[in-house]
């Protein structure tokens, strides 16, 4: 098979002819690519026309390209010149567009004047246009999100230390720090250095807030 | 003296391709005129129907006037259009059921070109009409992926890495793709030709 495999790029490819070849392979192959080259060409009845209504059926269907770099209805304008461009409303549908794009040249909207071309200004896109415009934000692939550093990897005699340290350096350690006990309720009120005060007497102690005894 | 006047050279694909992409229909207009017999032959070959590769086709040029803005140049441009081609006739194929009566009749109507005589000899003549019918007919029953390897490296004589790039695969599997269904080819067409060959 190795040698019809060499036969066959020789005849289809130009590949050296193998030693030994069977030359009515060879005569058989080269039939084959000869006909295989002589394929019926059928007429392609699809023309401009056919192409220009599909065009205009897909725009009616709103198949526009997401997130296109550029803007097709403006390809489909410029058919109509740029006038019609730039003075077509920001929110006209596209098949509007297009098929003011196609028109036939006595319907198409009159190209301006020299001079007044320079004054044509063309619309800004709208916010949703511009916001189909922008570029899509470029998401890490999944495999690289997932990705995590990889965490040190302590040393053995590091690990044995934790585990069981020296008789010096438990000594050394801080003692556990008592955790902070509750605020105890408070039962009652002794001030020092103050006269006495009959119960109910209400007396300021501070920043305007009053105690009142006894009440 | 009489002044000679030289022919404006056409504008290459990727200069109408600009200029589409610039809002000038009637350059994509030009690259549809240049292209659509290529694609046509293309799909054809894949669908063995003339409205269905007709309707492909057009299908083609529409995705890719829709996506325009997606073509890198780097590419050629008929290897992107095959490669739109490719996958709208491999949709085309997975979604629509097999019409083999039709498509036996299609092909013998596409087999009408061949009683032209092509040789002065009438026995030679008729040796090479067998032969190309009996090529059409093992081409339509290959896989679709050996029909298209065939077409574009035989009969459009496509380099590899064309072909490649339109397969979506590398150059060495587009020349083992090829070998592979010259081999089948081949196969069929000794079958069809009542010959005997090694497997």
């Amino acid at each position: 098979m190795k040698d019809l495999d060499r036969v066959i790029e020789h005849v289809f490819d130009g590949a050296p002819l193998p030693e030994g070849a069977d030359a009515m392979e060879v005569r058989r192959l080269r039939a084959i690519r000869k006909a295989l080259k002589e394929a019926p060409i059928h007429e392609c009845r699809v023309s401009v026309e056919h192409l220009r209504n599909a065009v205009l059926d897909s725009a009616s269907q709103h198949k526009r390209p997401a997130r296109s770099a550029w803007a097709w209805p403006a390809l489909l304008a410029g058919a109509a010149g740029a006038w019609a461009l730039a003075t077509r409303p920001a929110a006209e549908a596209p098949e509007i567009v297009a098929s003011r794009a196609f028109a036939e040249p006595s319907l198409a909207l009159p190209a301006p004047e020299p001079e007044d071309a320079a004054s044509l200004v063309v619309p800004p896109p709208s916010a949703a246009a511009a916001k189909e415009a922008a570029p899509t934000p470029v998401r890490k692939p999944r495999r690289e999100r997932r990705q995590r550093p990889e965490r040190p990897v302590a040393p053995a005699a590091l690990v044995a230390l934790r585990q069981d340290p020296p008789a010096a350096l438990r000594e050394e350690a801080p003692p556990d720090v008592p955790a902070e006990p509750a605020a105890a309720p408070v039962e009652e009120v002794v001030i020092v250095g103050g006269p006495a005060q009959p119960a109910g007497t209400a007396i300021e102690v501070g920043l305007g807030q009053e105690v009142v005894f006894g009440g | 003296m009489p002044r000679m006047e030289t022919l404006p050279a056409p504008a290459s694909d990727g200069a109408l391709v600009s200029r589409a992409r610039a809002g000038d229909f009637s350059a994509f207009e030009a690259l549809f005129e240049r292209h659509r017999t290529l694609v046509f032959r293309f799909v054809y070959q894949m669908v063995g129907r003339t409205d269905d590769a007709e309707d492909l086709t057009q299908e083609v040029f529409v995705r890719a006037f829709q996506n325009l803005g997606r073509y890198r140049d780097e590419a050629r441009f008929t290897t992107w259009l095959l490669k739109i081609a490719s996958n709208l006739a491999a949709d085309r194929a997975r979604s629509s059921t097999r019409r083999t009566a039709l498509e036996q009749q299609q092909l013998g109507e596409g087999l009408r070109w061949m009683t032209e005589s092509r040789n002065e000899d009438p026995v030679e003549n008729l040796q090479h009409e067998r032969m190309v019918e009996a090529v059409r007919a093992a081409m339509a029953s290959l896989a679709p992926a050996h029909r298209e390897v065939l077409f574009l490296r035989d009969v459009e004589e496509m380099e590899y890495k064309e072909v490649a790039a339109a397969l979506g695969c590398s150059p060495g599997g587009a020349k083992l793709r090829a070998l592979r269904a010259r081999k089948a080819l081949r196969q069929r067409v000794a079958a069809l030709m009542g010959e005997e060959v090694d497997a």
